[in-house]
């Protein structure tokens, strides 16, 4: 086990620009799951780690020591690539074998390991089978089993899950969070899909254009974003963003009445930068609305309604905008239909129109710089 | 019943049109062996007939008993072997280079590659035999081995390199990271992969080598160092042409070239890669 240190981090490919200054302080046992779109450079910054590519500027060490120059044969990472990379002439046995004879590691010993670890993973009858005779999910295993023979400082996950079927991606989803609590090894997980980083992650790291945008525990990303992007990636229904202009002329001191087209939203504590417009993004979950037939709230009317077994996502246009409300309950609305919303204030976000940024209410900016 | 009939008749079609086409492909073969085994005073006499009245092996026994054609065959194998393994070797390490590394000059080696490939070969005769005389390469095997090889690398190279292309980067970097050097995973992974590969390279620089005439009767002149396509023109001369030992030799020069096929085609069947990515 290890603690991972990235400081500065910068991958250019010519003049294109992959990352451009990561920092990240992994702790030694964390389960650190980097997210963002395809392009972001979360998957550079896997290999980067691995030694698969080279860094341009900045600092990799693993338990202290810089890792930069060592090839990846001397790292002592382990990596489960999303194509599995099983090698394909060899037995299951044979492939769990291959990194533990490189280290010459003695026969009896290494059976041993193989024999541990296929019985963890159930992968006892499999021994000796070629990958191309084990399904999709018995070759994601393969792979995780030939990560953790060899007891390496950290485990590099990229897009594990990616090729599985949706009921197997959520079982193997649980089998390696279970197997990392059962290991508690470093493990730096990449995927692109955000119930994923939710589910496992310890910290996550919300990754765009080479930027780490956010890091922090699930749930902390989920309810305080840091800017737009973060706010409009975490989360499925993804969260309401719309137009909006802040109003000084609420009833109480140091508030400001947010707008969307001619209609109140709510009114909530001045930002503790005012933009000059007086434009600005708000920013709401679809969970944390409400709304009844009654006539006190925001007026709005039911544009599409879409279940979801579970639940409802119901599209309605308010202001002139559209924005998603979900809800659990049992709802008989239809199209056509009119309602009123009601917001929490607390519940909406303020962000800045042209960077992106959080505007953040007075009493809340020192806290959160 | 229509729909059946018409089926029917698209396979039959389909495997008239097959047949056809490998008798035309085996005619030459099939004549070659037919003249090698008929007496030499049927030859004229029966010369269209499919089948000689009788047959004879006696063309055989000559060129074996009484031509220099053993040598000639012996010095074929050991330049077409040295021309394969040698070619086959440095394309492997070129193809692979080029599949997985970028680096400066890159596009340029690989346009000077193909320009090697755009001009006919006679062009450069005269030169080539300028080179190798002084270095005494001319009436010498190594000289023909030198030689094609240097035209063999260029086609065998972008052959490799297509094969290194289809194995996924994946598997080797999965290696590297197993605690492999990338030596060892192009050892350990990757050429186990592209065994089909190597086996058609190899077999296709092995005939190349192995029929070539063009530089073999240039640059050698002696007989102690000639190649068995040379050897045949022996059976030619001023006023008459035995065909009958000429075809008979033809026929010798065909076994080890099938041989050699044999061997490797277990490795030339694909699929070798079936199962090492996605599901």
């Amino acid at each position: 086990m290890a603690a991972i240190s990235i400081k500065g981090v910068c991958k250019k490919y010519g003049t294109v620009s992959v990352l451009r200054g990561i920092d990240l302080e992994v702790r030694d046992g964390e389960f650190i799951v980097l997210v963002g779109p395809s392009g972001c450079g979360k998957s550079t910054l896997l290999r980067l780690i691995a030694g698969l590519e080279e860094i341009t500027t900045g600092e990799i060490r693993v338990d202290n020591r810089v890792i930069n120059e060592l090839a990846p044969k001397e790292r002592d990472l382990a990596m489960v690539f999303q194509s599995y990379a099983l090698y394909p002439h060899m037995t299951v046995r044979e492939n769990l074998r291959f990194g533990l004879s490189l280290r010459g590691i003695p026969r009896e010993r290494m059976e041993m390991l193989v024999q541990g670890v296929s019985e963890k993973l159930g992968l006892t009858g499999l021994l000796e089978r070629k990958p191309r005779q084990l399904s999709g999910g018995q070759r994601q295993r393969v792979a995780m089993g030939r990560a953790i023979v060899r007891e390496p400082k950290a485990f590099l996950f990229d897009e594990p899950l990616s090729n599985l079927d949706a009921r197997l991606r959520e079982q193997m989803r649980y089998e390696i969070r279970r197997l990392y609590l059962e290991l508690r090894t470093t493990s730096i997980y990449v995927t692109h899909d955000q119930v994923e980083a939710m589910t496992m992650a310890d910290r996550i790291v919300v990754m765009n254009d080479g930027i780490a945008q956010q890091v922090g525990p699930p749930q902390e990303l989920y309810d305080d974003p840091a800017n737009l992007f973060v706010a409009g990636f975490i989360g499925a229904p993804a969260m309401n963003l719309l137009e909006a202009t802040l109003r000084e002329d609420s009833g109480a001191p140091g508030d400001v009445t947010v707008m969307i087209g001619s209609e109140a939203l709510a009114a909530v504590q001045r930002p503790s930068s005012m933009p000059v417009t007086g434009r600005v993004i708000a920013g709401i979950r679809p969970e944390r609305m409400s709304f009844g037939a009654d006539a006190n709230g925001i007026p709005a009317e039911v544009d599409l309604v879409e279940a979801t077994g579970i639940g409802m996502i119901m599209h309605i246009k308010a202001g002139g905008q559209l924005l998603k409300i979900y809800t659990t309950d049992r709802i008989k609305f239809r199209s056509g239909d009119r309602l009123a919303m009601h917001i929490d204030p607390l519940d909406l976000l303020l962000f800045d129109v042209d960077s992106g940024k959080r505007l953040r209410p007075l009493s809340q900016g020192a806290a959160h710089p | 019943m229509k729909h059946c009939l018409k089926v029917r008749l698209y396979w039959i079609l389909h495997y008239a049109l097959l047949a056809l086409f490998v008798v035309f492909a085996l005619f030459p073969l099939y004549w070659l062996v037919k003249v090698s085994i008929t007496p030499n005073d049927l030859l004229y006499s029966e010369g269209v007939r499919l089948w000689p009245s009788h047959t004879t092996f006696a063309h055989y026994v000559s060129v074996l008993r009484h031509t220099a054609f053993p040598l000639f065959f012996r010095n074929s194998v050991i330049v077409a072997g040295a021309t394969s393994v040698t070619s086959t070797l440095i394309a492997t390490a070129a193809g692979y280079c080029f599949s997985r590394f970028s680096f400066t000059g890159k596009f340029l080696i690989v346009g000077v590659l193909m320009v090697t490939q755009m001009f006919p070969l006679v062009m450069i005769v005269a030169p080539i035999f300028r080179l190798l005389s002084p270095l005494g390469l001319t009436n010498s095997l190594t000289g023909l081995v030198i030689v094609y090889t240097a035209f063999n690398v260029p086609f065998a190279t972008f052959l490799m390199q297509s094969f290194f292309d289809a194995v996924p980067r994946d598997l080797e970097e999965a290696a590297m990271i197993d605690g492999a050097s990338r030596f060892r995973a192009f050892r350990s992974i990757i050429v186990p992969l592209t065994l089909p590969g190597l086996a058609a390279t190899l077999g296709f620089v092995f005939t190349a080598a192995w029929s070539e005439l063009l530089f073999a009767l240039m640059l050698n002149s002696s007989s102690d160092a000639s190649t068995f396509p040379v050897g045949l023109l022996a059976f030619v001369s001023k006023f008459s042409v035995d065909f009958g030992q000429m075809m008979a030799a033809g026929v010798l020069a065909l076994l080890p070239v099938c041989a050699f096929f044999l061997l490797i085609q277990r490795h030339l069947v694909q699929g070798l890669t079936a199962g090492a990515v996605k599901g």
